[in-house]
C-alpha cells in the first residue's frame, strides 16, 4: 500500500516548520520562509506531499464513548501515581530528616573543627590512643577539680601553714610596737 | 514549626560544644601532668573519697579560701609546704 511507504526525508531544520505549514499553524513570516524553501528544495516538497497524503488518514480518529475516556483517565492517573511512588521512594525515607539534617551536619562539622583545633597534632596521638589508666570523671569534670585534687595536701595543711606565717607577723607587729614605744619614750 | 526545630538543633549543638570545651581542656591538662603528679592526684582523690562529708565540706571551704588568698601569699605558703615536705622526705630517707 502507498500509506506504508515511509515519509520522504526533509531538511532537518525545516521538518517541524513543514508540519506546522501543513496545518497552517505558522506565522506569516514563517510561512513565507517555508514557501521560499519549498520552491528550491525537492526533498522538502516530497516530504510535504507525503504529509498531505498520510496525515488525513491518521487524523481520521475513531470516536470513543465517554466510558472509554473515563477509564483511560483513571488508568493514566493510577500509572502516574505508581510512577511517582517508585521514583521518589528514597525521598519518602529521608523526608522526616530533611528539616534537621542541614543544622545537624553543620553542628557535626563545627564539632569536628573544634576538636581538630583543640587537639593539635601533638595531642592527636594521645587522643586516638586509649587511656591505659582509668581516671575518675570527678577529677576530669573541670580544670578546677583537677587543681583541687592536686593541691589537696596543701589545702589540708593550710591552717597550719598560715599559723606558721602568723608568728612572723606578730614579731613584725611587736617590732613596730616596740619602735613606737621607744619613740614615745624618747 | 520547621524553624523552631532548626533553632532547637542549633542550640543543642552549641550547648554540646560549650560543654565539651572545658571537659576536653581538663582532659588535656591531665595529659600534661607528670606521672608523679598524676599519682598524687589519684592518691588524693582516693583519700578524698573516703573522707566523711563534713571533712569534705571543710576542705571545700578551705579550697575556696585558698583561691581567694593573694597570689604572693599562696606562692609563699606553697613554697613553705614544699620545703617542709622535702625536709620530711629527707628525714624519712635517712
Amino acid at each position: 500500500m502507498k500509506t506504508d511507504t515511509p515519509l520522504a526525508r526533509a531538511c532537518k531544520e525545516y521538518e517541524e516548520d513543514l508540519v506546522l505549514h501543513y496545518y497552517g499553524d505558522n506565522g506569516e513570516e514563517e510561512r513565507r520562509k517555508v514557501e521560499l524553501h519549498l520552491a528550491g528544495c525537492v526533498s522538502c516538497r516530497h516530504f510535504i506531499d507525503d504529509l498531505k497524503r498520510m496525515l488525513p488518514q491518521i487524523a481520521r480518529a475513531e470516536t470513543m464513548p465517554q466510558s472509554f475516556w473515563d477509564s483511560y483517565y483513571r488508568e493514566t492517573v493510577s500509572k502516574l501515581k505508581t510512577h511517582d511512588e517508585q521514583k521518589n521512594w528514597w525521598r519518602a525515607i529521608f523526608a522526616p530528616m530533611q528539616t534537621w539534617m542541614v543544622p545537624a551536619f553543620g553542628t557535626v562539622a563545627v564539632v569536628l573543627l573544634v576538636v581538630g583545633l583543640m587537639f593539635g597534632k601533638s595531642n592527636l596521638i594521645s587522643l586516638v590512643e586509649p587511656h591505659t589508666e582509668k581516671i575518675p570523671q570527678e577529677i576530669l569534670a573541670d580544670k578546677n577539680q583537677l587543681e583541687f585534687f592536686d593541691s589537696l595536701d596543701i589545702i589540708e595543711a593550710l591552717s597550719k601553714l598560715e599559723a606558721q606565717d602568723e608568728p612572723k607577723t606578730d614579731v613584725i607587729h611587736s617590732d613596730v610596737d616596740r619602735a613606737s614605744l621607744r619613740g614615745q619614750i624618747a | 514549626m520547621k524553624k523552631r526545630r532548626t533553632v532547637i538543633v542549633w542550640a543543642l549543638g552549641l550547648l554540646f560544644l560549650m560543654a565539651a570545651g572545658p571537659v576536653s581542656a581538663a582532659d588535656n591538662d591531665w595529659r600534661n601532668l607528670s606521672p608523679k603528679e598524676k599519682d598524687r592526684v589519684l592518691r588524693n582523690y582516693q583519700r578524698w573519697e573516703k573522707l566523711p562529708s563534713q571533712d569534705k565540706e571543710h576542705l571545700r571551704e578551705e579550697w575556696n579560701r585558698w583561691q581567694r588568698l593573694p597570689k604572693d601569699q599562696r606562692e609563699r605558703l606553697k613554697q613553705r609546704y614544699d620545703e617542709q615536705r622535702n625536709s620530711r622526705d629527707r628525714r624519712d630517707r635517712d
